[in-house]
């Protein structure tokens, strides 16, 4: 079997409004670019890169991009469960998008297990600020009134994509080490690369003073 | 078994460093016959010695595995501090010990002979009580299951042992049991695989200060169980080994640093060698096609659906379930797939791929197109047909470039079918206003393009199998191309199998939105 090359893997999920640009923020972020071409995404699309959280450790993001649209909210309720981060994204340009979060977050907190998850509050398509609807202090304040991240990103421009996702990535991370955040057998929020060594080898390599003694 | 003149030989040990050690020894090739004569000479001789053949014997006699008592503890002790001040005179010649023989039935031997011929009578009693409180077999029995179980073993396990140390200086060799003594005895009883080895390391311990060579030396036998428990240990976990390892080297700061550049090289190459792996790995391939997640996805929404037609079912008016269950069931006969493996991969249908896949998934009436699938199925029809083109122009690819593109082809048709699957499935789900008659022919036209999708990597096997074979009659390389043939065509099958689950996943989301269509009635 060929074994991945990355120390962890975090599921993080998208939602927002219909149209606000999740699959747009997450097609720069894995290709590079802004595509035009764009379908409202099908129930959940999937997508994936590497992302270095300090030398030597690499973090596989697995990225869930859900559908904004009503009719799919049933089905991608489920998939917030197993996610351990959760970017709610908004359009600076759509007001109602802005005023939906909290739907959103508490969407996510009810499907979401407390503390198991680190969310993001990310004002999307900020290129176009002459069209804004949503000041960066509105945008801000919110994401300060419930203790989280907020961050402003254009797909267009390329501003902040790579900082949104290395910022949640580092702040997973540094849960993980603090031990806030555990690898659960029953959840695919976190998992191990197969690079990392084993726990109960750990555990073995610390016995042998102890065992000897009788 | 004797211990005869060829068997063991110091071949690193002068003559003259024995006879000065230990004094009253004579060449090892005498051991046997003055066996008598030098324990007389010898300066405790309470009672006469007993040959090696005798210890042997009564060693067989012993029981195996027997727990040390306290009784025993004690006289093992009083014995080991006796042979220690006997010892004690010089580095007595155990070191040699390391180089002795090519096989373990010398080692054995020679071990129970060497000591004997030390100390002279005292000694036989000590060995006998050493073995027998560590619970070890006899030598010759736990050799001949050896030889008889595993045949490789004369080369494997008995040379592994013994032919490094004989590449070193004597010193080293006994600076290796020493370390070896915390590493590997350490290693056996925390793992606590058995009585023997535990009783091993309790004992080692209690002897430890008086006589560690003496012991760790003495028990070849032992660290060849030692050595296979370890071996079975450190197959499942390479961690352990390179712990070992590593604590058996002491190295200079200019070695570690050398190391140290040698490892990050290795780890670059490797990181290549890993990427150029993986571009010919379908399950890797699959997963970055996002087959997997599509996959796992899939089989979550299938789950809900299933948990909630049990759950809705069992709440249903009869005789409203009796018209349902008629649809359910008749849906659930379309998943048998009963002709699957009756479908001749026939090359005709190429050209209908498309159309075929148009027409069964337009059948199932959602907005999901084949599109993507299609393109892909393009793709690799034009790569098959440049590449025959390329064959008769007399320019070839490499092997290995076709086996590349066939695993990247399967893998990702594969993914782009699991993505259908899924898709159709939400899709379903949030579907309004079907009749609820109409999931037959749903899951008639599902059905249909599972088995056009299978049949489709099968005749893309056989394909690629073709250009496989065409490259190797060029480049000669024939079993090379075999096992990437072989290749081919088993991660067909894997394919196969995951478009086939894939499709039955999609069971109980259909019956699920029949019984949705029906309810909203």
């Amino acid at each position: 079997m060929v074994e991945p090359i990355f120390d962890y893997q975090f599921r993080l999920i998208l939602i927002g409004d219909s149209t606000v640009g999740k699959s747009s923020l997450l097609k720069y972020f894995t290709d590079g670019k802004f595509s035009e071409m764009c379908d409202p995404t099908v129930g959940v699309d999937f997508y994936a890169r590497l992302v270095g959280v300090k030398p030597g450790v690499r973090v596989k993001l697995q990225l869930w991009d859900t559908a904004g649209q009503e009719r799919f909210r049933s089905i991608t309720r489920s998939y917030y469960r197993n996610s351990v981060g959760a970017l709610l994204i908004y359009d600076i340009t759509k007001r109602r998008s802005f005023e939906h979060l909290e739907d959103w977050l508490e969407e996510a907190k009810i499907h979401i297990e407390p503390h198991k998850a680190v969310y993001m509050v990310v004002g999307h398509k900020a290129d176009r600020d002459q069209e804004r609807a949503v000041s960066t202090k509105e945008g801000k304040n919110f994401a300060e009134f419930h203790g989280l991240r907020f961050i402003e990103t254009s797909a267009v421009s390329g501003q902040n994509v790579e900082e949104a996702f290395q910022l949640i990535t580092k702040d997973i991370y540094q849960m993980l080490e603090k031990g806030l955040l555990k690898i659960e057998d029953d959840w695919d929020g976190i998992k191990t690369g197969y690079a990392q060594p084993k726990e109960t080898f750990t555990l073995e390599e610390g016995e042998p003073h102890e065992a000897g003694c009788c | 078994m004797s211990a005869s003149d060829d068997d063991f030989q110091f071949e690193n040990v002068e003559e003259d460093d024995l006879v000065a050690v230990t004094k009253k020894q004579s060449s090892t090739e005498d051991v046997e016959r003055d066996m008598k004569a030098v324990s007389l000479q010898d300066a405790h001789p309470p009672s006469p010695a007993k040959s090696p053949a005798e210890i042997r014997d009564q060693l067989a006699k012993e029981e195996v595995g027997q727990e040390v008592t306290e009784e025993k503890k004690q006289s093992v002790l009083q014995k080991l501090q006796d042979a220690d001040q006997s010892a004690a005179s010089g580095g007595w010649g155990w070191k040699g010990l390391g180089n002795v023989g090519s096989n373990l039935l010398s080692t054995a031997t020679s071990s129970v002979s060497t000591l004997t011929h030390s100390f002279g009578e005292g000694f036989d009693k000590f060995v006998e009580t050493v073995e027998y409180s560590l619970g070890a077999e006899d030598p010759e029995e736990f050799a001949k299951r050896e030889y008889a179980d595993v045949p490789k073993s004369k080369e494997g396990v008995v040379t592994d042992q013994v032919a490094p140390a004989s590449k070193e200086e004597p010193i080293a060799t006994v600076d290796s049991v020493d370390e070896s003594d915390e590493g590997w005895f350490g290693g056996w009883g925390m793992k606590g695989i058995n009585t023997v080895v535990q009783g091993t390391t309790s004992a080692v311990k209690k002897t430890g200060s008086l006589g560690k060579n003496l012991v760790t030396g003495g028990l070849g036998v032992l660290e060849t169980i030692g050595k296979k428990t370890y071996n079975v240990l450190a197959e499942g976990d390479h961690g352990l080994k390179s712990t070992i390892q590593g604590s058996r080297q002491k190295s200079s700061l200019s070695q570690m640093l050398r190391e140290a550049k040698e490892k990050a090289k290795q780890q670059s190459q490797q990181d290549e060698e890993y990427e150029e792996t993986r571009k010919a790995h379908f399950g890797a391939q699959f997963d970055d096609f996002q087959g997997l997640v599509q996959l796992e996805a899939l089989e979550m929404l299938s789950n809900q659906c299933e948990g909630r037609v049990q759950s809705v079912l069992a709440t249903f008016d009869p005789e409203v379930l009796e018209v349902l269950k008629k649809e359910l069931v008749s849906i659930k006969d379309v998943f048998e797939l009963k002709d699957l493996d009756e479908d001749d991969e026939d090359e005709d249908r190429d050209h209908e791929f498309d159309r075929l896949m148009n027409e069964y998934i337009g059948q199932v009436g959602l907005t999901v197109t084949a599109e993507r699938i299609i393109n892909v199925q393009e793709k690799m029809r034009k790569w098959i047909m440049e590449n025959s083109q390329e064959l008769e122009e007399g320019t070839h690819r490499p092997p290995k470039e076709i086996h590349e593109f066939a695993i990247q082809f399967l893998a990702q048709i594969t993914a782009c079918s699991i993505e259908m699957f899924h898709k159709i499935g939400q899709l379903l789900l949030t579907e309004k206003n079907a009749p609820l008659t109409s999931y037959k022919n749903k899951a008639n036209g599902l059905a249909c393009a599972t088995r056009v999708l299978c049949t489709e990597v099968g005749i893309v096997a056989t394909k690629f199998s073709q250009r496989l074979n065409a490259a190797a009659a060029v480049t000669e390389e024939s079993d090379f191309v075999n096992a990437l043939i072989t290749n081919v065509y088993l991660e067909a099958t894997n394919s196969s199998t995951y478009i086939q689950d894939g499709f039955q996943l999609l069971l109980p989301v259909l019956q699920q939105s029949a019984i949705e269509a029906h309810s909203a009635k």
